[in-house]
């Protein structure tokens, strides 16, 4: 039978050391080379057209991410499969969609044990994708949450740099001449900025904005 | 009385009810480069603007400052200026301190006495620089043990792990033999796994690794969840209007250790049990606010701040930021950081 070729690509020679032998454990699976940083890796990649590659997230040179899409492309280029495998030490949704965006197959945690590692291998070799556990139960919880409430949700997060400049300069206080003076605008566009501000904010009145200003702590009290 | 104001190590103006120049002495002509001949008798006023004011840094401010005081001869004047070190002048820092004369022969005038406060200006300018030069070096430093620990030590665990994961499974091949080899393994990697984990805590609170990569927003997340956890506190963590969006690094760092060293002085002195982190950017500036609910303290009382909060206090200042602590006994403390994206200030209007 045919084994599973895989190249390990990290800038850590003793994780590499780590890895090998778990790899070569296997019957179904062989290291077949090894690279320390990005560049490295795709020109083994293009020499060996392994099977599957675990490419570090943090490379010296290039972020893996982008070694993942030229992988993926290359890949696509010979029509023959090469499975990537994302590892990283950050667990974070947009990383690990960012991944599978750019042809990754897989996503684990540097923490996972070797025995998940091979696992995920084989996973991806036979065409499915392998997410470490910690993905589904950190990220899934993380995901609805963003979703839901924080960040997305806030309508201040809808205000561009100079209307939350506007914004401020309206909770101090200062008169629609003052802001436009100040900020070498016409009072026409204070204006049309004041109104969009009022409108994105979903409010109708002066003391709503102070209020909300206050809740932000952007002015005092 | 000449002889007498010639005794002094201050410089002196002494100005009649007109503001034309009654007296100076010695110290002053050194001080201006003036001689008394052609200085006595002539109009304060018109030797500010001709004379005097080119000496100095910043001339056409020291120009109005003195002038105003002419204008409405009620108040005690205090200010520090620049000497320049042009047309033979010694360069010097001088403290111009000035009040109207209340009574005698110049009643109705006004007294200027220049002090030479070089000295102490550069011992300041020193300290500050020593204490920027401290801040970036500890920062430096921070970030170089964080880093060998992640990427050194951190990095040598995980291959030590991986090596015992592996002897683990050849092991299984053959359970009968080494059973109680595999349970002895299996419990020496829980350790390993512990001492990675203890590393990687150790090093994301010198500097965060996610801090580079991942930005404020996660790592803010992270800080929350980690003292959370650890402390047992209810700490909720909003942030508006950064989205996905990146500060300049060293600002990132400064506002993360905003945060920590707010949290780490709740821990330490505060008894709280809720805590709110907020972070909110209203350009061009970024505002970091902890509300705790705490026993609270006097926060002019310097003892009372701790070094930590004094540390972060300089911090800020030096980043061209302000930091204002509130705080009441049994009230609870809120911190509230505003720091300036680019160099240029939020200018009042």
């Amino acid at each position: 039978m045919k084994k599973f070729e895989v190249l390990l690509v990290d800038d850590h020679p003793l994780v590499r050391d780590g890895l090998r032998d778990a790899i070569n454990a296997q019957h179904d699976m062989v290291v077949v080379g090894e690279a320390e940083d990005g560049a490295q890796a795709l020109r083994i990649v293009q020499q060996l057209k392994p099977s599957a590659v675990m490419l570090d997230i943090g490379l010296p040179d290039f972020n893996g991410l982008e070694i993942a899409t030229q992988i993926h492309q290359f890949s696509e280029s010979i029509k023959q499969e090469i499975h990537v495998i994302m590892l990283s030490v950050f667990l974070k949704e947009s990383l690990v969609f960012q991944a599978l965006q750019n042809g990754a197959h897989g996503y684990i945690v540097k923490s996972a044990s070797s025995p998940e590692i091979v696992h995920a291998i084989r996973h991806v070799c036979n065409g499915r994708y392998y997410l470490s556990p910690e993905v589904s139960t950190n990220i899934i919880p993380e995901y609805l949450k963003s979703h839901n409430s924080g960040q997305t949700n806030n309508p201040y997060n809808k205000l561009t740099k100079r209307e939350q400049q506007i914004f401020r300069l309206i909770a101090e206080g200062h008169s629609n001449k003052e802001i436009a003076d100040f900020l070498s605008i016409s009072y026409k566009t204070v204006e049309r900025h004041r109104a969009n501000i009022m409108e994105k904010l979903d409010m109708h009145s002066y003391r709503e904005l102070i209020k909300f200003a206050i809740e932000l702590g952007i002015v005092e009290a | 009385m000449e002889n007498i104001l010639d005794i002094l190590p201050v410089g002196v103006f002494v100005l009649d009810n007109s503001f034309h120049v009654a007296e100076i002495n010695s110290a002053l002509e050194t001080f201006f480069g003036l001689a008394r001949e052609d200085t006595v008798g002539r109009d304060k006023r018109k030797l500010v603007a001709e004379r005097i004011c080119h000496i100095f840094e910043n001339g056409e401010a020291f120009r109005k400052r003195v002038l105003a005081t002419y204008d409405d001869n009620t108040y005690i004047e205090r200010f520090i200026c620049h000497v320049l070190p042009i047309n033979d002048l010694q360069e010097r820092w001088l403290e111009h301190s000035s009040q109207p004369i209340a009574r005698g022969a110049y009643q109705g005038g006004r007294i200027e006495v220049y002090t030479d406060v070089t000295d102490r200006v550069l011992a300041e300018q020193e300290i500050h620089w020593l204490s920027t030069q401290t801040m970036q070096l500890v920062e430096k430093e921070k970030s170089r043990i964080a880093s060998n620990l992640h990427d050194g030590l951190g990095q040598t665990i995980l291959a030590i792990k991986f090596s015992l994961e592996n002897i683990h499974e050849s092991l299984k091949k053959q359970p009968k033999t080494f059973e109680r080899q595999q349970a002895d393994l299996k419990k020496t990697i829980t350790w390993i796994e512990n001492m990675g984990r203890e590393v990687s805590s150790i090093s994301s609170n010198l500097m965060p690794s996610m801090l580079g990569p991942l930005g404020l927003e996660e790592t803010l997340t992270w800080l929350k969840e980690q003292y959370a956890s650890l402390y047992g506190l209810d700490i909720h963590y909003q942030s508006y209007g950064l989205g996905d969006r990146r500060l300049p690094a060293d600002l990132e760092v400064a506002v993360f250790r905003v945060f920590q060293e707010s949290l780490n002085n709740i821990i330490k002195h505060a008894s709280a049990k809720h805590v709110e982190l907020k972070l909110v950017y209203s350009h061009p500036t970024i505002i970091a606010t902890i509300t705790d609910d705490g026993i609270g303290f006097n926060p002019d009382d310097k003892v009372a701040l701790g070094t930590g909060l004094r540390i972060m206090k300089q911090r800020i200042l030096e980043l061209n930021g302000n930091i204002k602590i509130t705080s009441q006994i049994q009230r609870g403390t809120t911190i509230r950081a505003e720091l300036p994206i680019q160099d240029n200030h939020h200018e009042k209007i």
